[in-house]
């Protein structure tokens, strides 16, 4: 165990799921079943990105749907326009996004009160979407924007070219899967850095990290950067994986509202949260299709369970997941 | 006064400090010096604009006028952030832990902070957090606090941050009778290390033991001052503050 890096040591029950969740090709090639999974770990990917400004640093937005559409609004008309391939593409609706994402927070610093951030940046949010559903020249609007590449072939050693069309739905589940992965370690590692801890200060008392010698301007713009940056690169990632964009699907509030709900079910503030709320949610949102029109009667109801009995997030029951080590020091 | 700089500056200054809230005067036209190495220590009746004196000090709060000195350099402007980086620390009245995360992350924070590296800022946190006398709840979140152990933690995360000049906003203030005589020597140890200390205290005995200067403040303003038992054997003083708590306790 001791070789192992510490974010790694320190969520092992996160890591075999992420683990276990990679070997499902292994166990079916149901098309339904893979694209049901992969959409789960988008949203998975994307929670996490609102989770690390939200749980992590305190920094209540509600417009991270607005960095999610440029980055795959971004990445889909480089790639249709420009010529380039998806996988150069989705780092500049990543940038994009990230750039965006540094200059709103600007603004955001000087305001104090939740209500009125929460409005500043669900407005700032919709202007992105009014904006992309006007712009109907570039973005053909709500009529949606079609025939965006997918992923190009990669060349494997061993499984030699490798392609991530819409009929190739296990390579494609590997290629967000490897997205899932990555986006975990790298934010598993930020968590405990150095930064990590001092943004979670921050989020604790901003009052108090400032008397510590915090810089807040500094640390908040990074982490709302980083973050953005994160919410463009995986809404690449489902422009190039669903193949059209409307402003809607890709910017709409309902975005926002079900990234929020994933990460309150499954846990705010834990590396994990996101991904358990996602696999939850997603999955009994399919199942429970059989319900009909009761469907999101029944949705509606699970939700309400889950924050009665679990107000933490599922995250943090004892007994299914066991506690996240909340101090990153005494398991360091 | 002439402009002392440099090496001969007063550790800290206060020049002419004021803050109006609304019509209220809190602090008002104040001047306070501290001598490097040296411990003040600030008394007067609830409301009297300590704490208030102390965010403006600090840099939480800006003045409406005046001037804030640190080792005779100007840093009225600066942000609190900044002026914990060039060696001013405080503590808060009303504590404010980091509740989610652990007493040790709590003081590692500072150290870091500063550019530590992690293994020399787990030490000093260790070794802090020992000085403090919470070594015992190292490991328990912030929110797990009793009042005493959150005064304690407020202490060695200030202290976390290697300050020259560290202001305390009463430090023994909600704790428990038994803990005090242990404070009191934590405090004690501190200045011994050189660090000029600001003590804002409600008790007498705590203040007289710790403090060999005395500010007495009401309303705003500077009553008295001077060698603490001096201050503290003012009949005005008696009156507006000492009688006050008498008839309190
Ligand atoms: N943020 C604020 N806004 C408005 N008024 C304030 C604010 N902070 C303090 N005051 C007022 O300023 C005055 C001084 O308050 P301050 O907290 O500095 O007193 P104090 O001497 O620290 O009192 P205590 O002994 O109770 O801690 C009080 O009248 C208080 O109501
Ligand atoms: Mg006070």
């Amino acid at each position: 165990m001791r070789l192992l890096p510490a974010w790694l040591r320190a969520s092992p029950r996160l890591w075999s799921g992420v683990a276990l969740l990679g070997l499902v090709p292994l166990i079916t090639r149901d098309a339904y079943v893979l694209q049901v999974l992969s959409l789960a770990m988008i949203w998975a990917i994307f929670a996490s990105s609102w989770n690390l400004a939200v749980g992590y640093a305190g920094l209540k937005t509600f417009g991270h749907q607005a960095f999610f559409g440029i980055g795959a609004y971004v990445s889909a008309l480089s790639a249709m326009h420009g010529g380039l391939s998806p996988w150069v593409t989705m780092w500049f609706g990543a940038v994009a996004a990230a750039v965006v994402g540094a200059l709103v927070c600007l603004p955001l610093l000087r305001i104090r009160s939740l209500p009125h951030l929460a409005i500043v940046t669900l407005a700032f949010a919709e202007i992105v979407r009014i904006l992309c559903s006007n712009l109907v020249d570039l973005t053909r609007g709500e009529l949606g924007l079609a025939g965006i590449p997918p992923f190009t072939p990669l060349s494997v050693p061993g499984l030699g070219l490798v392609s991530f069309g819409p009929a190739d739905r296990a390579s494609t589940f590997v290629l967000i899967w490897s997205c899932l992965a990555a986006s975990l370690a790298f934010l598993g590692w930020l968590v405990r850095s150095r930064t990590g801890l001092i943004i979670q200060a921050i989020r604790d008392s901003q009052v108090a990290a400032e008397s510590l010698g915090v810089s807040l301007t500094r640390y908040k713009l990074f982490t709302l950067t980083i973050s953005a940056f994160l919410a463009g690169a995986v809404g690449a990632v489902y422009a190039h994986f669903v193949l059209v964009l409307t402003p809607t699907s890709a910017l709409g509030i309902a975005l926002m509202v079900q990234m929020t709900a994933i990460t309150l079910v499954g846990g705010i503030g834990t590396l994990q949260g996101p991904l358990i709320g996602s696999l939850v949610l997603t999955v009994s949102a399919e199942g429970l299709r059989m319900a009909g029109d009761h469907r999101m009667l029944a949705f509606g109801v699970l939700i309400v369970l889950v924050v009665l009995f679990a107000p933490r997030g599922l995250a943090r029951l004892d007994l299914l997941f066991g506690r996240p080590s909340q101090a990153a020091g005494a398991a360091r | 006064m002439a402009a002392n700089s440099g090496e001969d500056a007063p550790a800290l200054e206060a020049r002419g400090l004021s803050k109006v809230f609304g019509g209220v005067h809190a602090v008002d036209a104040m001047d306070l010096t501290v001598g490097r190495g040296e411990a003040v220590g600030i008394i007067g009746p609830n409301g009297a604009g300590k704490t208030t004196l102390f965010n403006l000090l600090a840099g939480s709060l800006q003045p409406t006028g005046g001037q804030v000195l640190l080792r005779g350099a100007d840093i009225t402007s600066w942000s609190a952030d900044r002026r914990c980086r060039s060696g001013l620390a405080r503590t808060f009245q009303v504590t404010l832990p980091f509740d989610d995360l652990t007493v040790f992350e709590n003081v590692l924070v500072g150290a870091l902070v500063r550019g530590e590296t992690w293994a020399a800022a787990e030490r000093l946190a260790i070794e802090l957090i020992e000085h403090v006398g919470l070594s015992h709840a190292a490991a328990r979140a912030g929110s797990q606090l009793s009042t005493g152990q959150r005064k304690r933690l407020e202490l060695a995360r200030a202290l976390s941050t290697s300050p020259s000049v560290l202001l305390l906003d009463e430090v023994t203030g909600g704790v428990d009778q038994a803990s005090v005589p242990g404070l009191i020597d934590v405090v004690r140890r501190i200045g011994q290390t050189g660090v000029s200390l600001v003590i804002i205290e409600h008790n007498m005995t705590v203040i007289q033991e710790l403090a060999t200067r005395l500010v007495f403040m009401h309303q705003g303003r500077k009553i008295a001052e001077g060698p603490a038992g001096e201050v503290a054997a003012r009949r005005d003083v008696r009156a507006l503050y000492l009688g006050e708590h008498d008839a309190a306790a």
